[in-house]
């Protein structure tokens, strides 16, 4: 039955009132009650006669209907009439229409008590709903990130939730009927009242402000303040949602001084990137400088010609020469792309979200939706944090680009596994890579930008093969890019 | 065909002629090819020779190039030119079956030395087994780290991912090189790597911290 067990807090006669029985169990209480009823009967029979033959039963009717209902209800009454028709000792024969009309006033009084036994069912499971809401209003208080506090129409404070508790320094009970102005003493407590502030700044449109609040050791912290108006049954409520900021402006420190990180590194690898560029291409022709030169020294070398001695010299300098500049790029683009990388476990769901709140920082992103599809299994990563968010930055930053033309669209960034590796795709509902263009994208000096030097996908695709990972485009149409970057999965070993 | 005929790829057409020109010097019948598919199509109709090929190249690379012939069963001495320090790739192509390989710019008694080791190699006229086992002895003289070390450059690792297996950084890993090279007597990679590719299974298996190996 529903509300077995149901908490019940009234007495004893309620509780005796409130018995919920069913199934055969009912049945079987309405015998049983029947029995009493008679024993009852039986036992004052000698007071009163033939008189009241029926009056026993009527209780014992109406108790088996509100405790089990209608069925044991209307057990109870036919089970009395065979009673007082068969069992009872009487001096006169009872008369056929008493008989009916007792049984129509027994079914009445059964009908009677399930009625009630219906609405005790509606009254507890109201009071039950009553409960829950209350509870889930309780929870969501407290999961709010945001310190909540109800102001009464006296200025007092009404409610305080726990992060209040928390960042105030009071306990909710210790608040509770002071005056709002000893939170936030500017401008709250002002001899206006705090309630009357309250109307005034909503009304004036300077919801959502700054101000300094106070804790209770008196040290002062700066909150983001929103109020909300709260009518409910005549009485005017405000909500005020506080909002810490001190954290947030530590974060944006922090975030800015990453963005500076991830600046320079860039840079050094773009210079390296450059470098690394310029060593392949002048490689070749220095290749064949000191071919050509040394094939020349080999004819020579046969020639008994005065000019042939002279030549030999310079072409043998010539050769040694070129090899030397090839040796010299080499080192310029050791150098240049030699930087300490800083390898960690890290959680790849923790280097997305940072890596998101710096691609978007600058307003880069601001009509496009984010969607993320973590799989959970795909996380632990062995990376240096700083380079594949650099990766994520850039492709990020390549999707935004890609879907300012249209105005909006949507950045899906979802982790995988993928064989034994673990995969980012990062997808754009931009209008795709041309073909020209998608067959030299990894390539340097690749650029579809005005501004831009055509070097971050290169570069991009360097970090994740210095990772033992790979950047590939995996999707390309008019509906958009995805491109995914695929990492080993970091195994931890002893030691 | 005799042996002295030498199949040159290369996707740069001045590198491509310089060193055509260059092994023309020697009295090498030089045959040059733009790509590795070229190679291939006309492979046929040139068996025996020695082939040179650059590694970087667009299309079909070095490496694929050497599995394709490998397919197709056709069978030479395999040199490739790699660009300066591009040892994972250079160890790839060793393991792909390539016989040697040069980095690029490269002198003249480089590119005359590699082909003709290759040619002699193809032939069985060089004694493997006494070279391997100078190798073998010096192996020996090196200490733990360094055949750790050893065995990352085997096993095709960056010197990131070496010195991410060990635990140590990059720069010890170079170091660690710089010091095996000497142990090893190898004048330069190509060399440490002919000597040591069939020794792989005497080094330790290295441990593999970040989990990624690139063969």
């Amino acid at each position: 039955m529903l509300l077995k067990g149901f908490p019940r807090k009234d007495g004893l006669f309620k509780s005796l009132f409130a018995a919920q029985v069913g199934g055969w169990r009912g049945y079987a209480l309405a015998v049983g009650i029947t029995l009493v009823a008679a024993l009852i009967r039986l036992a004052i029979a000698p007071l009163v006669g033939d008189q009241a033959v029926f009056a026993v039963f009527i209780p014992a009717a109406l108790f088996a209907a509100l405790a089990a209902g209608p069925g044991p209800g209307v057990l109870c009454v036919i089970l009395s009439i065979l009673f007082t028709m068969v069992e009872l000792p009487r001096t006169s024969p009872l008369p056929p229409g008493l008989i009916g009309i007792d049984f129509v006033l027994g079914l009445l009084v059964a009908w009677i008590g399930s009625a009630l036994r219906y609405s005790r069912f509606e009254v507890i499971s109201a009071r039950y709903d009553a409960s829950i809401q209350k509870e889930q209003m309780g929870m969501l208080l407290r999961s709010v990130p945001d310190a909540v506090i109800i102001i009464d129409a006296g200025g007092g404070i009404a409610s305080f939730n726990a992060v209040a508790e928390d960042w105030f320094g009071y306990r909710e009970a210790e608040v509770v009927g002071r005056d709002f102005g000893l939170l936030i003493p500017d401008p709250f407590a002002a001899s206006q009242g705090a309630f009357e502030q309250c109307a005034q700044i909503e009304m004036t449109g300077g919801n959502d402000r700054t101000v300094d609040a106070r804790r209770a050791d008196g040290s002062r912290f700066p909150v983001r303040l929103s109020l909300g108006r709260m009518a409910t049954r005549g009485r005017t409520y405000f909500v005020a949602f506080v909002r810490d900021l001190t954290e947030r402006e530590e974060h944006r420190a922090s975030l800015s001084q990453l963005q500076n990180t991830v600046a320079r590194l860039s840079r050094l690898q773009e210079l390296g990137e450059m470098a690394s560029t310029l060593a392949h291409e002048l490689n070749q022709p220095l290749s064949a400088i000191a071919s050509f030169a040394q094939g020349s020294l080999r004819i020579l070398r046969d020639m008994d010609h005065e000019a042939a001695g002279r030549l030999r010299g310079p072409l043998e300098e010539m050769a040694r020469q070129a090899v030397r500049a090839g040796r010299i790029i080499h080192h310029v683009r050791e150098a240049a792309t030699h930087q300490a990388t800083e390898m960690n476990y890290e959680s790849l769901r923790a280097i997305i979200e940072e890596s998101v709140s710096l691609a978007v920082a600058g307003g880069a992103a601001k009509s496009v939706e984010i969607l993320y599809r973590y799989n959970a299994g795909a996380d632990r990563v062995f990376v240096d944090r700083v380079q594949i968010q650099q990766v994520l930055i850039n492709l990020m930053r390549n999707a935004f680009d890609a879907m300012s033309a249209a105005g909006r669209g949507r950045l899906t960034i979802s982790t995988s596994m993928q064989d034994a590796a673990i995969a980012v795709d990062v997808a754009d509902s931009g209008p795709g890579v041309s073909e020209e263009v998608a067959s030299r994208l990894f390539k340097p000096f690749v650029t579809t930008k005005a501004s831009g030097m055509g070097i971050g996908l290169s570069i991009s695709r360097r970090i994740a093969e210095a990772h033992d990972g790979t950047l590939q485009l995996i999707q390309n149409s008019g509906d958009g890019a995805t491109f995914r970057i695929t990492l080993p999965v970091a195994v931890e070993t002893a030691g | 065909m005799t042996p002295n005929t030498i199949h040159l790829v290369d996707d740069d057409p001045a590198v491509r002629a310089a060193i055509a020109f260059l092994l023309s010097t020697e009295g090498y019948v030089v045959h040059t090819y733009e790509s590795g598919r070229a190679f291939l199509s006309a492979a046929g109709d040139t068996p025996g020779g020695c082939l040179v090929t650059d590694l970087r190249m667009p299309e079909m690379d070095g490496i694929d190039l050497l599995r394709a012939m490998r397919q197709s069963g056709i069978a030479m001495p395999v040199i490739v030119i790699t660009g300066h320090g591009d040892v994972p790739l250079a160890v790839a192509a060793m393991k792909a079956g390539a016989t040697d390989f040069i980095e690029k710019p490269f002198d003249d008694k480089t590119l005359f030395g590699a082909i003709e080791g290759a040619i002699a190699r193809a032939a069985n006229r060089e004694p493997i087994p006494a070279g391997t086992e100078i190798a073998r002895r010096r192996l020996a003289d090196l200490s733990p780290r360094e055949q750790d070390v050893l065995a990352g450059i085997l096993d095709g690792m960056t010197n990131v991912a070496i010195a991410a297996g060990l635990d140590i950084s990059p720069r010890t890993v170079e170091i660690y090189r710089a010091n095996l090279m000497s142990k090893m007597q190898a004048g330069n990679l190509p060399e440490l790597l002919r000597m040591t590719i069939p020794l792989r299974a005497l080094l330790p298996a290295l441990p593999r911290r970040p989990g990624g190996k690139r063969a």
